[in-house]
């Protein structure tokens, strides 16, 4: 009996120490400040650590087409919503619960609105499983994530000393201000009853998406952001059934483009991928709308303790007039 | 296995063949010199070599070819 | 899923290993199979079939070559002693046949998958030429995951039932564990069925020191495929995708990059292929022994590959080169041109087939077959020169095996090596061409900002300490000194710390997740 409890004892000291030297490594990797500059990944997505705790009200969370299509600033200046996008590039659902389970921590939103377009992301059943694998352990163990950030260590990674003290006067927005045309027009919803199928990954997502707002009883709204490459009724009837099954509000944005006024000749970045500023800021108008509408958001435009956003919207104004002189002196 | 170290001397003259067990591992004889030494060792003993046979442990030594040998001649 | 996934590693292997350690030993083979197959699956999908084909296959004619065997050794014993002789070569004429026939599917699979397109796409070029229409459809075929070095496993086990080396195995669950097993089923090495199936077969029971040092291997394994090859990649793409920007010297930078990349990452996988074999008590042949230690081209492929050149030299080169006429040639040859020039004629024909097969085995393309003509030419031309070189250095009184000439000689082969492996990595024949033209023509000095394509000082840093250490356990193992057991020796304190150490450089400096291209193990492809 001695002689096998030994080396099973042996394992479990030599995984002991080792786990003591992740997580010291983890402590040290591990960004201090939500800035690009730190080396924080996707750290536009990740503004709101430096918003003051339980202030937000509206988590926008999704892949590029959020921080492409929705500018919050917009929704402060007309409606005095504080409103954040927490989109990142070419995001996966795990990542779309991961980051609105992260933000829930810090604050707490009123209204989720999920960006549809990455529902539809996926590299096949097999592929889909050994990412999420990964992301769960990068997700337990930051050091698998941030390995790489050896190369930019301050004295600061050693102290431990965490401030989120990055703000982001476009609230995760990423404004671009070039055009590229989008020559379809705005048809491009061709009517058909067939349904783009959701991979299985993907579907089990969206359900823990719904079932953590359920818990939390924050309402959310599911939206397709105007993006005649990415979008079409296919993948517009694989969502309103997926809504419908689960009772939430769906609203598509790609029926309602000439309603918006968007100028494909000159609203897109990138053809009809993504939205650049002049179509972002139409698209928000367009939204802000359909919120005050709906929703019963409150106004905290005269509330002392938002006074910051209202800087920021200054500092917000003076980018996106800087950027717009830019590109049509450019011209 | 005179003949065979008579063989053996010419096809390759710089090894003590009384001695040395690693005549293919050590590559002293390379694939050029089985080829020679096969086709000289069946044409002077009227036997055939099969492909099955070429392995170093049948070419490391001397003493392995002529076993080899022996046990060709028989069959 | 490839061998330094952590979905393999932290998930799929650790299972395979509990279910195995847990179920009665004589059902772990079960288990293994098990494992294979889904990892298979979890590649290639539904081409599953086709190595289940092959197995069957393979299964089938080797009781068919075991039942000849028997059936003519009954009727050879009973015969009269002069008609033996006759029987004998009739067993052998029908033998021959099947093992023909059995061969024959497991290549013709392996042609149709993987080099219709390139034989079909040659002769349309022709056809372009003559001025008609081009004829052969071109097919999009997935290959199946492995299937070069399962290919090559089935034929030498028929041959080796057809030579009388084996017995034909009559359980086909033997057969396909042998064909399938989940660490060589991507980049080999290529096993004999004497040297696997039966450890594959037997359920070794893991022991506290077999898992321990199999773990050891894996992790030296995964340190150099990790943290040097997969980092190296970032810096040897942007060279061969961005030729024509290049200068020669950063071309010249890119090819040392490339082999180097490619030696870490197949030796590194074959380390962990082989720790992951010893857990499960199985011996694979090694695949490499430091082969940039080699004196000559020809001795490099006995270092390189291992199991490939040998396979080659097994069921092609001597088969080749021994067979009637061939060896009826070296006699008569021998005889006129003496001994160094007598065996070359068959030798090299010989050697010409095994080099045109090693450049297609690595894939359907003209770059290929260069490739495979490149080190052809070379072993050939020392082949050649072999007496004269003889001359020469013993006029000079000059050492081949010693002292400066031996590093020379060192020095030369790693050259050679890394020019071919430029033609091997290039983009196509073309591109090739172009690379090593730039190469030897264009000497300006680049700018310290060409060169940096992707790898900054930190990167450069790791890249010069990693490779640094491994030069230094090649150099020790090259003078013969067991560091395994050397290190088994050491006090458990350092012996540990040095397990952390690589452990972390691994987690620290390894290059994966973001900002990083996953790699796939370079020769799954091949």
């Amino acid at each position: 009996m001695k002689r096998k409890i030994r080396p099973l004892l042996r394992c479990v000291i030599f995984l002991l120490i080792l786990s003591l030297f992740l997580t010291a490594a983890t402590w040290v990797v591990i960004p201090k400040r939500n800035a690009k500059a730190d080396g924080m990944h996707n750290a536009r997505a990740y503004g709101y650590l430096a918003e003051k705790e339980n202030t937000i009200d509206i988590a926008i969370i999704g892949d590029s087409e959020t921080y492409a299509s929705f500018s919050p600033m917009e929704l402060w200046k007309n409606y005095g919503y504080t409103g954040f996008i927490c989109g990142t590039s070419a995001q996966h659902l795990e990542d779309t619960y991961g980051t609105l389970k992260q933000f829930c921590e810090y604050q707490t939103p009123k209204l989720v609105i999920l960006e549809a377009n990455a529902m539809f992301r996926s590299s096949g059943l097999y592929s889909d499983i050994e990412r999420v694998f990964f992301r769960e352990i990068e997700k337990a163990m930051p050091l698998f994530e941030y390995h790489d950030r050896w190369k930019r260590l301050s004295p600061q990674d050693f102290t431990g000393r965490v401030e989120y003290d990055c703000i982001d006067p476009l609230k995760g927005f990423y404004p671009t201000y070039y055009s590229k045309e989008w020559k379809g027009g705005h048809d491009y919803m061709k009517k058909t009853d067939k349904v783009r199928p959701i991979q299985s990954v993907n579907l089990y997502y969206f359900d823990k998406i719904v079932e953590f707002c359920r818990e939390r009883k924050i309402p959310l709204l599911v939206t397709s952001a105007p993006a005649p490459v990415n979008w079409n009724y296919q993948k517009h009837n694989a969502i309103k059934r997926l809504t419908d099954k689960y009772g939430l509000p769906y609203l598509d944005m790609n029926f309602s483009s000439k309603e918006m006024d968007i100028d494909w000749s000159h609203d897109s970045r990138d053809g009809g991928d993504h939205m650049n500023v002049y179509g972002a800021l139409k698209v928000t108008s367009f939204l802000g709308k359909y919120l005050d509408e709906k929703y019963d958001l409150p106004d905290h435009r005269s509330d002392k303790k938002y006074a910051n956003w209202e800087r920021d919207l200054k500092d917000y104004q003076d980018i996106l007039n800087r950027g717009m002189k830019k590109q049509t002196s450019k011209k | 296995m005179e003949k065979l170290l008579e063989i053996l001397e010419t096809i390759q003259p710089d090894v003590d063949y009384d001695t040395c067990t690693t005549l293919v591992t050590d590559n002293y004889l390379d694939s050029l010199a089985i080829l020679s030494l096969v086709a000289e060792l069946e044409e002077e003993f009227d036997i055939e070599i099969p492909t099955v046979e070429i392995v170093p442990a049948n070419f490391n030594s001397a003493q392995s070819i002529w076993e080899m040998v022996q046990r060709l001649e028989e069959e | 899923m490839s061998y330094q996934a952590p979905l393999f590693l932290l998930l799929f292997f650790p299972l395979t290993l509990l279910a195995y350690q847990l179920v009665p030993q004589k059902h772990r083979w079960k288990i293994l199979l098990g494992a294979s197959y889904a990892f298979f699956w979890s590649i290639s999908g539904k081409l599953l079939l086709f190595l289940l084909l092959s197995t069957f296959s393979i299964h089938h004619f080797g009781l068919w070559l075991d039942s000849i065997r028997s059936d003519a050794d009954a009727v050879i014993r009973a015969a009269e002693k002069p008609q033996r002789k006759a029987l004998k070569e009739a067993r052998k004429h029908k033998m021959r046949g099947v093992l023909a026939l059995g061969i024959l599917l497991q290549i013709g699979t392996l042609l149709c998958l993987k080099y219709a397109n390139f034989f079909g796409a040659n002769v349309n070029l022709i056809f372009r030429g003559l001025g008609m229409a081009e004829v052969i459809p071109t097919f999009q075929w997935m290959l199946p995951i492995g299937i070069s070095f399962y290919t090559m496993q089935a034929v030498s086990y028929l041959t080796d039932v057809y030579r009388g080396t084996v017995n034909a195995d009559r359980s086909l669950g033997r057969l396909a564990l042998y064909m399938s097993f989940f660490p060589q089923l991507m980049e080999g090495p290529i096993c004999r069925y004497s040297q696997t199936a039966e450890a594959l077969f037997s359920g070794t029971p893991i022991r506290y020191e077999s898992l321990t040092r199999g773990l050891q291997r894996m992790l030296y394994g995964l340190f150099k495929k990790m943290v040097i090859a997969d980092r190296l990649n970032i810096f040897v793409n942007n060279i061969f995708n961005d030729y024509h920007e290049q200068g020669g010297i950063v071309i010249l930078l890119g090819m040392v990059a490339y082999t180097c990349q490619l030696y870490m990452d197949f030796s590194g996988i074959m380390d962990m292929v082989m720790g992951m074999g010893e857990i499960f008590g199985v011996k694979m042949p090694e695949n490499f022994r430091r082969p940039f230690f080699s004196k000559s081209i020809s001795e490099f492929w006995t270092r390189w590959h291992i199991t490939l050149g040998a396979w080659f030299r097994d069921y092609i080169y001597y088969p080749l080169s021994l067979s009637g006429p061939l060896k009826k040639t070296t006699s008569a040859c021998r005889k006129r041109l003496g001994n160094h020039f007598g065996p070359l004629v068959a030798g090299t024909m010989a050697l010409f087939c095994v080099w045109f097969c090693n450049g297609l085995w690595h894939g359907a393309a003209w770059s290929y077959l260069f490739f495979g003509m490149y080190h052809f030419f070379f072993i050939m031309l020392a082949n050649l020169t072999e007496p004269l070189t003889r001359k020469v250095l013993d006029a000079l009184h000059i050492r081949r095996d010693k002292g400066w000439y031996r590093i020379f000689r060192i020095l030369r082969t790693c050259c050679l090596v890394c020019v071919g492996e430029l033609f091997f990595r290039a983009n196509g024949l073309k591109a090739g061409l172009s690379m090593f033209r730039k190469m030897v023509t264009d000497f300006s000095i680049p700018a310290p900002q060409d060169l940096a394509l992707g790898l900054d000082r930190y990167d450069l840093l790791i890249l010069v300490v990693a490779v640094l250490i491994v030069l230094m356990i090649s150099i020790l193992q090259e003078h013969g000194i067991p560091l395994r057991k050397k290190l088994a020796a050491v006090p458990v304190p350092l012996r540990w710390s040095i397990y952390y150490a690589a452990l972390m450089a691994v987690i620290l400096f390894g290059a994966y997740g973001i900002g990083y291209v996953p790699v796939e193990p370079m020769y799954a492809g091949f």
